[in-house]
Parts: C-alpha cells; sequence; structure tokens
C-alpha cells in the first residue's frame, strides 16, 4: 500500500549537478549584469565569488574535472576582483558570461556523453580558459584610485556583502524548494477531500436540530399530560415530574453538544478550505522566478545591437500560476527583443532629443482587481499610428479612406496580425514577420488578453491582462444523461431555454433562429454518445457556442448553475477523451468531467454535417463480424514488428501486438490467438523463454509458435525448434511471401 | 579516599574520560560465569522448531458468488461507495469511469466484467457491504468495486494448481486456489490483471 515515490534520490549526480548550476547560473548571470554597471560592488563579487565555489565544489564531488577547471578559474577571477587588483570590465565580463553557459553546457550533457568534454572538445575549454586568463590580465593594473580606500574597506564591505547575501540566499533557498508535481497532485487531492468531508458537518448538524425539536415536542407533551390529569396519586406526579426533568436534562446537555458540534464545524470548515488554499497557491511562483534570465538577455542583445538598455523588474514577488509563468518567457523574450532592436534610438539620438542617453526597459508584474496584470513598457521611439496606417493601406488590408477613420487602439489591433511588420529590413533579432501574433496567441492560450499603447517619441507599452491561475477555471455546470459536466465560461456564447415548437427540421437536421439567422442544434447526448435518452418534453436547455459564422446550439438537459472548480488532469493512460479537457470535483465531492469547448466544436460540425451518414454506417458497421484469425506478433523492434503486422493484415489476419516476451506471455494468456509470431532476443523474456511457457502451460501447449530472428546460424535453430517452435524463420531470408506462406501453412487462410 | 575517587573530583576531563574508559575494559574483562557457554551451544545444537512460514499475505473479497484474492501489496487503499463518473465515447464493459479516491480522480473498473462474473456491487446503492478497493502496482492505479471485502489473510501454505477443466475467463487470471472458511478461494494473478486493465484503457 505505497504511493509511486518521487523524490530527489532518484536523480543520478549528474543530474544533481545540474540542478546545483541551474540554480547557480542564475546568481552568476545577474551578479555579472549588475557588476558590469558597478564593477567595484564588493556585495555582488562576494555572491558571485561563492556562486563559482560552490560550483567547483559540487564539480568535484560528481568528479567533473573540465567544470571544477572552468570554475576554479572563474573563481580566481572574483577573488582577485575583491581584493582589487583586477577590475571586471565589459571586457571580462563578456568572457565570464561565456563561462557561464559553458558550464551549463558541460552540465546539460548527458551521461554517456559526459567523456567528451575531456576529449573532442577539450580544445574549447582550453579556448575558454585562456581568454579569461588573457582578459584577466590583460587589466591587471590595479586602478589608481580604488585600490587606497579599498585597502581599507575590504573587512567593511564584505561584513557589508554578508548582510546583503545572507537574505538572498535565504530566499533563494526558499524559491528553489522543489516538489515533483505529483506530490503537488496528491497534496491538492488531499486537502481537497478533507474540505469535502467538512462540508458534511453542516447537514449533519442540521439534522440533529430534529431531535432538538423532538425533545421540544415530548417536554410539551408532558406538560398537556399533567394538564389533562386532574387529580393524580403521589407516585404518579413523581414519576411524571422526573421524566419532564429528565426531558429538560436532554434538551438542555443536547443544546450544549449542538453547540460544540457547531463550534466544531466552523473551525473545521476555515482550516480545510486555509488549507486547500494554501495547497492551491503551491502551484503559484513569485514572478522573479520567471524572469531570471531577461537581465543577461538584455544585456547581450543591447551589446549586440549597440545601444545603452537597462532592465528593471518590478513585482519580482507577485504571485503567478507555474503554467502561466512558464509561457510568459517566450512572448516576453519576443517583446524585448523587439523593443532593444527597433523601440529605442541609438544613445547619441537619445542625448540629442534630451532623453537620457541610457534607454529603460520596465517589466512589472502585479495584480490588480482579480487578474494579474504584466506590463512591457520602454521609453523608446513609441509607435508612429501613421506608419501603421501606411502599412495597412500598402498591405490592402484596409482602404486609405477606413484607415484614416480608425482609432489608434484599432490601428495598434493591426500589430498583432500574422505577418505583420512594419519594419521592411530583416534583422537577426525581430522583424522575421513572426510578429506580435504569437504575444497574443499565447494570452489566449490562457485566456487573458494583451494590449498595446504608445506615445511617439515617449515609448511603447505592453499590457497582458492574464487569469490569477490556470488550476482554477469559471464554468458552467451542465447535466447531460444524468452526469455533472462543465464548460469553461470563456467559451459560452450564450445559454437559453428554447420552446420545442420553435425548433424547424431541415432537410432531417433541425434549426431553430437565433438573432435572425438560423442556428444547427446538435444534442450533447449524440456528440457523447451518451446511452440515457434525453428528455423528451418541456423547455430545452440551449448552449450557444462557436464565433460569428460557425454559431452551434448545443442541446442540454439541464443548467446546473455556475462554479469555479480546480482543474485536475485526468490519468495520462486514458489518452486524450475526445471532447473531454480535464476532470473536477464539484463541493459535493462528486465527479464532474470538463468539455473541451474546440474539440466540442469540431464534433457538432461533423455531426451536424455528416451526422446521419454515421449513423447509417454505424448499423452497417454491426453485420461485418466474421471471425478472423488472430495471430499475436511480438518484438521489441517497432520496425519489425510493424512490418509484419502489416503483411499479415493485407492478408486478412487480426494482428495484436506485445512489446518482449513478458508483454507477449501476458497477451497469450489473456486473450485467443490462433499463432504467435516471436522474435527470440528480447528484454525482461526472450523468445524461447516465452515458448517454454507456452509448451507448459496446459491450455496453450497446442498454440502454434514461429520463431522469426536474425540468428541464423543452424545452432540456434535446433534450440528454438528444440523448445517447441513449429516453425524456425530467418530474417535475413526475411520476404514478404516467406512469412506470409509460412503463415499459411500454419493455421490456415485468415477466414477459413 | 579511593584513587578512583580521587580522579573524578579534581582531575581534568581527559582524566574523567580515561577512568571511564578503565571502567569499561574491566567490565569486558570479567570471566563469562561457567555454565555460559554449555547453554548457548546446547541452544544451537538443539533440533530447530520451524514455524510454518507466512507464504502469502493476501486480500479477500467478493465478486458476486465468487471469492477472490489478491496480493497486499498490490492494494492501495479499500474505500467506500463513491459516485463513478462515466467517460464519453468509452465502451462500458470495463471500463466504468472515475471516480473520487482521497480528492483524486482515478479510473474505475470493473473486475467483475474482466473475470466474467454477475456482480451487482457497482449498481446496488443499498448494500452496506460494498466496498472500491484501489489497487496500485508502480503507480498504475486502478478502483473496482467488489461487493464484500474480508480483509487480509496470511496464508501459510502453497496454492492448489487450479484443475484444468476449470476454463472461464476467471480461470485465465487465477494463479492458484486455496481454502478458506469452508470456502474455495481463487488467488489472481496481480500482473495479469494489471497487463489486461492497462490494455482495456486503449
Amino acid at each position: 500500500m505505497s504511493n509511486p515515490g518521487d523524490n530527489l534520490s532518484e536523480f543520478s549526480m549528474i543530474e544533481l549537478f545540474r540542478l546545483e548550476v541551474e540554480t547557480q547560473k542564475v546568481l552568476l548571470n545577474n551578479g555579472l549584469v549588475n557588476l558590469e554597471r558597478d564593477p567595484t560592488n564588493q556585495a555582488e563579487l562576494e555572491i558571485l565569488m561563492r556562486a563559482a565555489h560552490s560550483l567547483k565544489g559540487a564539480a568535484r564531488i560528481v568528479g567533473l574535472d573540465v567544470a571544477v577547471r572552468v570554475a576554479h578559474v572563474m573563481e580566481d577571477g572574483f577573488v582577485a576582483a575583491q581584493k582589487g587588483s583586477v577590475v571586471l570590465g565589459q571586457r571580462q565580463i563578456d568572457v565570464m558570461l561565456r563561462g557561464v553557459d559553458l558550464l551549463w553546457r558541460i552540465a546539460s550533457t548527458s551521461e554517456a556523453d559526459v567523456p567528451s568534454w575531456s576529449a573532442d572538445k577539450a580544445p574549447e575549454i582550453e579556448g575558454f580558459l585562456d581568454a579569461l586568463k588573457d582578459s584577466l590580465a590583460g587589466k591587471s593594473a590595479p586602478v589608481p584610485a580604488a585600490t587606497k580606500p579599498q585597502s581599507e574597506a575590504p573587512v567593511k564591505s564584505i561584513e557589508k556583502a554578508d548582510e546583503i547575501s545572507a537574505p538572498t540566499t535565504k530566499a533563494t533557498q526558499e524559491r528553489f524548494l522543489r516538489v515533483t508535481s505529483g506530490n503537488l497532485n496528491r497534496l491538492l487531492g488531499l486537502a481537497s477531500e478533507s474540505l469535502v468531508e467538512s462540508r458534511r458537518l453542516r447537514p449533519f448538524a442540521e439534522t440533529m436540530l430534529r431531535l432538538k425539536r423532538h425533545h421540544h415536542d415530548l417536554s410539551r407533551m408532558l406538560e398537556l399530560l399533567q394538564a389533562s390529569m386532574s387529580s393524580v396519586d403521589e407516585l404518579t406526579q413523581n414519576r411524571l415530574t422526573s421524566a419532564q426533568e429528565k426531558v429538560a436534562e436532554c434538551r438542555y446537555f443536547l443544546t450544549e453538544r449542538l453547540g460544540e458540534l457547531d463550534m466544531f464545524d466552523r473551525r473545521a470548515t476555515t482550516l480545510s478550505k486555509r488549507l486547500y488554499a494554501e495547497t492551491l497557491s503551491c502551484r503559484m511562483r513569485p514572478f522573479a522566478d520567471g524572469v531570471q534570465g531577461f537581465p543577461r538577455l538584455v544585456r547581450d542583445l543591447s551589446r549586440k545591437l549597440n545601444k545603452d538598455v537597462r532592465l528593471e523588474i518590478l513585482g519580482q514577488e507577485t504571485q503567478v500560476d507555474r503554467e502561466i509563468l512558464e509561457q510568459l518567457e517566450t512572448p516576453i523574450t519576443h517583446i524585448l527583443g523587439n523593443a532593444i532592436d527597433h523601440g529605442f534610438e541609438s544613445s547619441d539620438e537619445r542625448s540629442r532629443l534630451g532623453k537620457s542617453p541610457e534607454g529603460t526597459l520596465r517589466l512589472e508584474a502585479r495584480h490588480s482587481a482579480g487578474v494579474l496584470l504584466i506590463i512591457v513598457s520602454d521609453d523608446g521611439r513609441g509607435i508612429d499610428v501613421e506608419a501603421i496606417k501606411r502599412a495597412v493601406v500598402r498591405k490592402k488590408l484596409a482602404t486609405a479612406d477606413v484607415a484614416e477613420r480608425m482609432s489608434e487602439m484599432e490601428l495598434m489591433e493591426f500589430l498583432f496580425l500574422p505577418g505583420f511588420s512594419m519594419k521592411e529590413s530583416v534583422t537577426d533579432i525581430s522583424g522575421r514577420g513572426v510578429g506580435l501574433d504569437i504575444v497574443r496567441n499565447m494570452a489566449r492560450n490562457v485566456r487573458g488578453t494583451v494590449r498595446v499603447s504608445s506615445q511617439l517619441g515617449r515609448g511603447t507599452r505592453f499590457q497582458f491582462e492574464l487569469p490569477l491561475t490556470l488550476s482554477v477555471v469559471r464554468s458552467l455546470l451542465i447535466n447531460i444523461g444524468g452526469e455533472p459536466y462543465a464548460l469553461p465560461l470563456a467559451s459560452v456564447n450564450r445559454t437559453l431555454k428554447l420552446r420545442r415548437d420553435t425548433i424547424q427540421t431541415l432537410e432531417g437536421k433541425q434549426h431553430f433562429p437565433f438573432d435572425g439567422r438560423q442556428i444547427g442544434l446538435v444534442t450533447a447526448h449524440q456528440v457523447l454518445e451518451s446511452d440515457v435518452p434525453p428528455p423528451a418534453d418541456g423547455d430545452m436547455s440551449v448552449i450557444i457556442f462557436g464565433e460569428r459564422e460557425r454559431l452551434y446550439g448545443l442541446v442540454v438537459d439541464k443548467f446546473l448553475g455556475e462554479q469555479e472548480l480546480v482543474v485536475q488532469p485526468l490519468d495520462p493512460r486514458l489518452g486524450k477523451i475526445r471532447d473531454i479537457s480535464s476532470g473536477a470535483l464539484m463541493e459535493n465531492g462528486s465527479p464532474v468531467l470538463i468539455l473541451d469547448a474546440d474539440d466540442l466544436i469540431r464534433s457538432i460540425e461533423k455531426l451536424a454535417s455528416g451526422g446521419l451518414l454515421s449513423k447509417v454506417h454505424h448499423e452497417g458497421a454491426n453485420v461485418v463480424t466474421t471471425k478472423q484469425k488472430r495471430v499475436l506478433v511480438v518484438d521489441d523492434s517497432l520496425t519489425v514488428r510493424e512490418l509484419e503486422r502489416k503483411l499479415l493484415e493485407k492478408e486478412g489476419y487480426e494482428v495484436e501486438i506485445a512489446v518482449d516476451g513478458m508483454d507477449g506471455w501476458n497477451a497469450v494468456r489473456t486473450s485467443q490467438f490462433d499463432l504467435v509470431v516471436s522474435d527470440v532476443d528480447m528484454p525482461r523474456m526472450d523468445g524461447i523463454e516465452l515458448l517454454k511457457n507456452i509448451r507448459a502451460d496446459a491450455k496453450l501447449k497446442s498454440l502454434p509458435v514461429m520463431i522469426v530472428t536474425y540468428k541464423d546460424r543452424e545452432e540456434d535453430r535446433q534450440r528454438g525448434l528444440e523448445a517447441g517452435a513449429d516453425y524456425y524463420l530467418a530474417k535475413g531470408s526475411f520476404h514478404d511471401a516467406m512469412l506470409t506462406n509460412a503463415v499459411v501453412d500454419l493455421i490456415g487462410k485468415a477466414d477459413a | 579516599m579511593t584513587p578512583d575517587a580521587n580522579i573524578s573530583d579534581s582531575a581534568t576531563p581527559e582524566a574523567k574520560q580515561l577512568s571511564a574508559v578503565e571502567k569499561v575494559r574491566r567490565l569486558l574483562d570479567v570471566a563469562p560465569p561457567e555454565e555460559f557457554q554449555s547453554e548457548w551451544t546446547k541452544f544451537y545444537a538443539a533440533e530447530k522448531n520451524i514455524i510454518p512460514p507466512v507464504t502469502h499475505s493476501l486480500v479477500i473479497f467478493r465478486l458476486g458468488n465468487e471469492w477472490l484474492a489478491l496480493a497486499t501489496k498490490a492494494f492501495q487503499e479499500i474505500a467506500g461507495r463513491s459516485p463513478i463518473h462515466s467517460l464519453p465515447h468509452a465502451k462500458k464493459e470495463i471500463v466504468l469511469g472515475l471516480v473520487r479516491v482521497r480528492g483524486e480522480l482515478l479510473i474505475t473498473v470493473s473486475l467483475a466484467a474482466l473475470l466474467g462474473i454477475n456482480s451487482t456491487a457497482q449498481q446496488d446503492t443499498d448494500s452496506r457491504k460494498v466496498r472500491f478497493i484501489v489497487l496500485n502496482k508502480e503507480g498504475d492505479r486502478f478502483v473496482f468495486p467488489a461487493d464484500e471485502v474480508y480483509g487480509v489473510h496470511r496464508l501459510a501454505a502453497e496454492l492448489q494448481p487450479v484443475p484444468s477443466t476449470v476454463a472461464n475467463a476467471a480461470a485465465t487470471y487465477t494463479r492458484g486456489l486455496f481454502h478458506w472458511q469452508n470456502k474455495i478461494v481463487g488467488c489472481l494473478d496481480e500482473q495479469l490483471l494489471f497487463h489486461s486493465l492497462n490494455r482495456s484503457l486503449s
């Protein structure tokens, strides 16, 4: 009774080293970029030195000597810079950054390829080591101004460095806590289970109130009994009184316990809710985790394009859904690249325009009114609306007349069209026509929007409005065939109740008038192939789907209401289930399936166009059920397996496949076959062993087995036949007719 | 005053430690009692009183009229009844749908259908004996409804072979039989079971 264990102990040494480099790489990259602006910053140097030192240690433990050497030289460089004997200028930082990349590449090598670093890739390492040594030596002369104060300063600044780096390293440790998604999902499952369980307490407490009422009735009855008895003897009176006392006692006791139960219910519910919310928030990561690569990216690009650009990142602690954070990387990279390439003027031009020579790119994340805002803005030259107009007209997307009347917002929308580029020249970084449409697609994928605004000469601003999380989706709950389903609200166009007499039938297909046109109607029962008949009377509940030209009405049994659902991926063994995207739990704990709107539209279109045909076809399929001979093909090579399958299926045999002897052994025991065609060399259980197993089994011993193998030697053949093979075919002499002829010889034609 | 007391009162910590070592040494040097050796010799020379080892740890359950068992290690948990949500487009013979267990949605199958046994476990909402069994083999999980679960049984005997005259679907998955409470229980082969169940998904 265990769960599949997944933890760090399953990683190999090189994988652990990779995790380490992944962490330190960020520190090194960002530290180096910061250092470039402030070359004597002792706090940064301290962080850099430690990062290189840690990597050196880690590389030594896993025995990656090349990595040890690279990290060692880098560490020496940082130590020298700390002492002030070297100043790390742009040139040195270039080389250092190359070193970071090199370390990352070493760590990313697969285990088998590690030796190549000390062999054919060795010159690259030597080249780097020399380059770094040279660049450090080139500027080895101490900076006169800096040396003096530093001879006293180091002690102080190192203390300061400790102060600064201590919290950063702590924060880093917190940030890089690794939890597998499996663990997280189970945790979320348990939290949601406890939430469902806690909700049961209230109905239970409410039923207990009935007991309280009964008690009340009982004491009323006793009072009435007393009133109706005019003269009673003392004994009866005493008994009645003690009964009344007992009832009163019970009521008091019950009231007390109910009060406690109420308190307990409230505590349990609050606790479960908080536990659940907290677990859900584990899916969130700080924005900082997703933007670590950007400072380096901006530095490299602006160096390459000869621009002076600084990146500011605001709202690093803003919580962002893991999945959204991952998907943001490409569009943000794209926007940053665009901005640096043609958003910014050169430093000279900026100075002439009275701007600061250094351009500022600002990346900002914050929560606002229930949405996540991601804003990328620059103080560059901005977008010329007139230029868009000209491009729109030139590309014949609108007439000059129409373009003239468009608002600025409408014109900006053209930037997001695929292939729309205002730049005539194509550069390595941007303007390749694969433009902002990928940015918009990403936003759409996560059910968000993106807008661009600009002030000519002052800058451009991209604003993403994204959902706070992908794990929660607001949905319309519906009932189909007696079971609950959910449809994300974003994909619902409209819902309505339809009187049955408004439906018209045209060529066997149902339509109804909507918004002045006819819309095709399909029942959800048909789409999902439910075998429960839909309700036959009363108004119909219809969901309108799709966009403009492709509107469809889907008839469901009942609308159940709106709810926020926490999305659960389905078991991957199920594959992609058509029309379903994922699952979730309703408040009462019942499972609900979330419909896949894109799939649904396709299914509906298919039904609306060829629905009747497929029905006829379906009935026809039942008739053709003649019994074919079944062959099991066992081979660990996909190519051989598929070749044999094709050959045999062409002859009309029904073919099943198994990927090795064990799989084949399981298959022959659980299903009927007329023949087994098996390879010899396979993992887990080889063909000879499979054959022996079959021959030793009471029920299977007479099952014909054909061995097909590369082993063409006589002793192999003998071994196969001795084990009980009915036929031995060498793959060397393998051509179409031989296999099929042998099969026909053994078991006859497919349908005989 | 003994020398020992003298040391422990006034000596340095090193000296104290030395004395502890000395005490241990003296303790270990004590000669064993005379009968010690012969007692243990007798013990090891005696014939071993063999307790029959538990050969199988099994969970016994009922599907329809048949009592069956599966290795305990294949069980993740035994849960109560819970509503099953069917899967659209699926053949509903073996795969019944999804069910919530501990807040997760797990695939539910009808083991009875796979074995060709008539069971009412999944429809019979009145029965208080029905349990949903969660199997787990290397992370692959399945839930199946059982009409009744007895619990863990430790079998201290070998399984008896299945008579070759029995040729129904259930026999295919049976590794062997054993007697329990005047009943014959079929012990299922979980590897074969998972093989077929996994295949039934695709």
